[in-house]
């Protein structure tokens, strides 16, 4: 379990970018994280991934502080996923690399990662060789080789056309299912929103305060695109994110 | 296509290089004094003095060599220490006092402290390449986007490995455009600490050629001065290529 207890952020210049915020993140589970443009998720992201340290208040991880990047997370940032001198190969296995694993036992894990993602093909590619998706795909590659128990995405899909990003969310979804980590993903999007969180957590205006939060029990089937339910859960969502 | 392309940069020197040999002709012709010899009577000079010539670039050619190891080694890792911001606070006030010196009027200095042996001519360019690649490198790792940083630590990385992965991959580009401005400069000071008290080399080749209004040989070691720099310049880029593969794609 993560727990955010009483979280606030000033950065340095006194731009205050979060708010008291207090949530419990279970085992497995998936979260969304929405709210206006500016109000401060990537300042809470960061500091839940250990990256930043809060102002005031603490995140613990089963019980214990956290100091430093969780050794068993995976965080994936919009456009700083991939490593853009490593090819997919390279970048895929980086993180098993630093972790200190055998040179066969990386081979048969990454080559293992990427034929499941359909990126066999594609390991000797440089990352601008590929499309915005593929290039996702690749930097997901890299959670599923590393088998990490929760994963923070900061808009990890904002760059991509609307089918892509469609495409991708399924992918992300299935990963999830198949993984079982627990996700915690920041997005602009309603719908993707409502597609991947079992909760979703509104953010209000800067400085972020935890609103609303919504459980949306439906997630996980593949076809809830399609349903009237996931059309009333976007509608509730969006009544609680000011604009 | 990488065949097309390397035949085509092929193709572009040659070009270029006939195009200024014509303009020389012309010049030559046009001048008709001996001072402008046409560039027949150079090149069989060289070769007919080759190993003078050869012998003078071997001299040459160390000096410029030890001089760029010594600034380069030196300046990529102050430059890459620049990542941290503390050492960068101290290290930049540094480089923004000396940087704007126009670094080759403190040759006497160099001359007084380490006398007019090799040690001062070594040094005197390594002393001012240095400064070149150092500010490129800096401008490099201080640049690095702190989500670089955070995906790497994301990945369980250490400071050895953020410096293996990150940093000196970033930085390469920019180490090789410090390095390619420094062996261009290398070659102009290298003609600077060899025009006195020195007897070899292809500067001290120069002035001595130019001083008994030997054309040809002027010429000669000139042309030589042109393949030295040349030619390390295409070893950089060379270089470069294969150590910035994704920037070729
Ligand atoms: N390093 C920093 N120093 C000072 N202020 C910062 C820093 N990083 C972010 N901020 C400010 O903090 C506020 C929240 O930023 P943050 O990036 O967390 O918002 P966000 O919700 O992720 O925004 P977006 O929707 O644009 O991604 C903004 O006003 C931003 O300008
Ligand atoms: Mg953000």
């Amino acid at each position: 379990m993560l727990q955010a207890i009483n979280i606030s952020k000033t950065y340095s210049d006194n731009t205050k970018a979060v708010d008291g915020i207090s949530f419990n993140f279970i085992k497995g589970n998936s979260y969304s994280i929405i709210g206006p443009s500016g109000c401060g998720k990537s300042t809470f992201l960061l500091m839940a991934a250990g990256f930043l340290k809060p102002t005031s208040g603490r995140f613990l991880i089963d019980g214990n502080q956290i100091n430093k990047p969780y050794d068993k997370s995976v965080t994936i940032l919009q456009n700083f996923g991939l490593l853009p001198w490593y090819t997919v190969y390279d970048n895929v296995a980086l993180g098993l690399k630093i972790k200190g694993f055998k040179k066969n036992e990386i081979k048969l894990k990454v080559n293992d990662a990427l034929s499941m993602m359909g990126l066999l093909e594609f390991k000797d590619y440089y990352p601008s060789q590929l499309s915005g998706g593929m290039r996702q795909k690749v930097a997901f590659g890299r959670v599923f080789a590393l088998k990490p128990n929760i994963v923070f995405l900061d808009e990890p899909l904002s760059s991509l056309d609307a089918l892509n990003r469609e495409k991708m969310q399924d992918f992300l979804l299935n990963l999830w299912k198949m993984e079982k980590f627990m996700m915690i993903i920041i997005t602009h999007s309603i719908e993707e929103a409502v597609f991947l969180g079992k909760e979703i957590l509104v953010f209000s205006n800067r400085p972020a305060k935890l609103v609303k939060v919504i459980k949306n029990e439906s997630v996980g089937d593949i076809n809830y695109r399609k349903t009237s339910e996931f059309f009333e859960k976007c509608k509730s969502v969006r009544e609680f994110i000011e604009l | 296509m990488q065949i097309g392309a390397r035949i085509h940069r092929a193709l572009g020197y040659v070009l270029a290089i006939s195009v200024l040999t014509v303009m020389w002709e012309i010049l030559s012709l046009v001048l008709n004094t001996s001072a402008i010899p046409g560039i027949f009577k150079i090149w069989s000079y060289f070769f007919s003095n080759l190993p003078l010539v050869l012998d003078n670039a071997k001299v040459s050619f160390i000096r410029v060599i030890c001089g760029i190891s010594i600034a380069f080694v030196s300046a990529v890792l102050l430059g890459l220490a620049s990542y941290s911001k503390k050492v960068d606070a101290v290290s930049s006030s540094f480089l923004y006092v000396l940087y704007p010196i126009p670094h080759i009027v403190l040759l006497p200095l160099f001359l007084i402290l380490f006398g007019l042996g090799e040690t001062s001519k070594i040094l005197f360019i390594a002393f001012v390449v240095f400064f070149q690649i150092w500010m490129s490198v800096r401008d490099g790792a201080k640049n690095i986007e702190n989500e670089y940083t955070y995906s790497l630590l994301s990945l369980g990385a250490n400071r050895i490995d953020i410096y293996r992965h990150l940093v000196l991959p970033y930085v390469m580009p920019k180490i090789f455009t410090g390095l390619r401005i420094g062996v261009g400069s290398s070659v102009a000071i290298l003609f600077f600490v060899e025009s006195f008290a020195t007897s070899k080399g292809l500067g001290f080749l120069v002035m001595d050629a130019w001083s008994s209004a030997n054309y040809p040989a002027l010429y000669a070691a000139m042309m030589a001065f042109a393949i030295m720099g040349f030619s390390m310049y295409v070893v950089v880029e060379i270089l470069e290529r294969r150590l910035c593969r994704w920037l070729y794609l």
